[in-house]
């Protein structure tokens, strides 16, 4: 495995950990509907997590360890609030495994695929509860569009 | 002919220095089905939204992804696919209520995600994120049908 594709998955488990954090925070602010969901996206999170700590440790690479706290990208007091930093959390860890794409082949890639996929289609589910048209974007994960 | 002539003969073709078959077209590229299962999908959107203009708010910017990933597909395929090359690709007449359109659609967009995944793990590394966005982009687009 390249130091690049390394590299990505450090950054991938960087954006995981934030990820987590962010959810308790925004969690609590949401509906009954909001927080099941919530839940389920903060459990896959931790999944991933933990996946990323197993792979690094076989690779022998350092693996980031978790903030004691991250800042928000903007104040989050409200149940619009939160879904607007679910959707902005979800978009980010989207950036990230996409970005990794391009160093893996075959089965790694198709791993770091599905994770991408997973958060384009968790921050599209975000902006369907937040009632945001379009929900989705042509190029998930893309800064530029 | 001389026996000289003759293994002067031998040794240009046997070093495809004659091509047997000059006129013989490159093969398509590796991702011409991925773009033909795009154009459907074009297609699809473009049937339904002629069945049920109350779709139009959901449905347009899905076509126009579609529409924008066959550009962007295009552009880096070579040899470049012909113009008319799926033009005659229309899709059936749409029947059937606001839930069943959807329910095709839906369908057509899990089957043409899992197209894009096996593409994306089969191509290129220059090409894995341009089609890895086109699989986790038709994912999205289950998610707002369901």
């Amino acid at each position: 495995m390249s130091e690049r594709l390394v590299e990505r998955l450090q950054a991938a488990l960087s954006a995981e950990h934030s990820a987590i954090f962010a959810y308790a925070r925004f969690g609590v602010l949401l509906d009954k509907t909001g927080q099941k969901e919530a839940r389920t996206g903060e459990e896959t999170h931790r999944t991933r997590r933990d996946a990323l700590l197993v792979q690094l440790a076989d690779l022998k690479a350092t693996a980031p360890v978790a903030q004691a706290g991250y800042a928000l990208p903007f104040p989050v007091a409200t149940p619009a609030d939160a879904l607007k930093l679910a959707a902005y959390v979800e978009d980010g860890v989207a950036a990230t495994w996409r970005a990794a794409l391009a160093d893996a082949e075959g089965e790694v890639r198709r791993q770091i695929l599905l994770a991408y996929t997973d958060a384009a289609v968790r921050g599209t589910r975000w902006r369907k509860l937040a009632a945001v048209i379009p929900a989705t974007v042509q190029y998930p994960g893309r800064k530029t569009q | 002919m001389t026996a000289t002539a003759a293994a002067t003969v031998t040794a240009l073709a046997g070093c495809d220095l004659l091509d047997p078959t000059p006129d013989a077209p490159p093969p398509p590229d590796a991702l011409m089905g991925l773009l033909a299962g795009t154009h459907a999908l074009v297609s699809a959107y473009d049937a339904a939204l002629a069945a049920d203009t109350t779709l139009t708010t959901l449905l347009t910017p899905l076509r126009e992804t579609h529409r924008a990933h066959a550009a962007a597909l295009d552009a880096i395929m070579s040899p470049r696919p012909s113009p008319s090359a799926f033009t005659a690709a229309t899709a059936a007449p749409v029947t059937g209520d606001r839930k069943a359109i959807l329910k095709s659609l839906r369908t057509a967009e899990v089957s043409a995600a899992k197209q894009a995944v096996e593409a994306c793990v089969a191509t290129t590394a220059v090409r894995a994120v341009l089609v890895g966005e086109i699989a986790a982009a038709r994912a999205t687009h289950v998610e707002v049908l369901a």
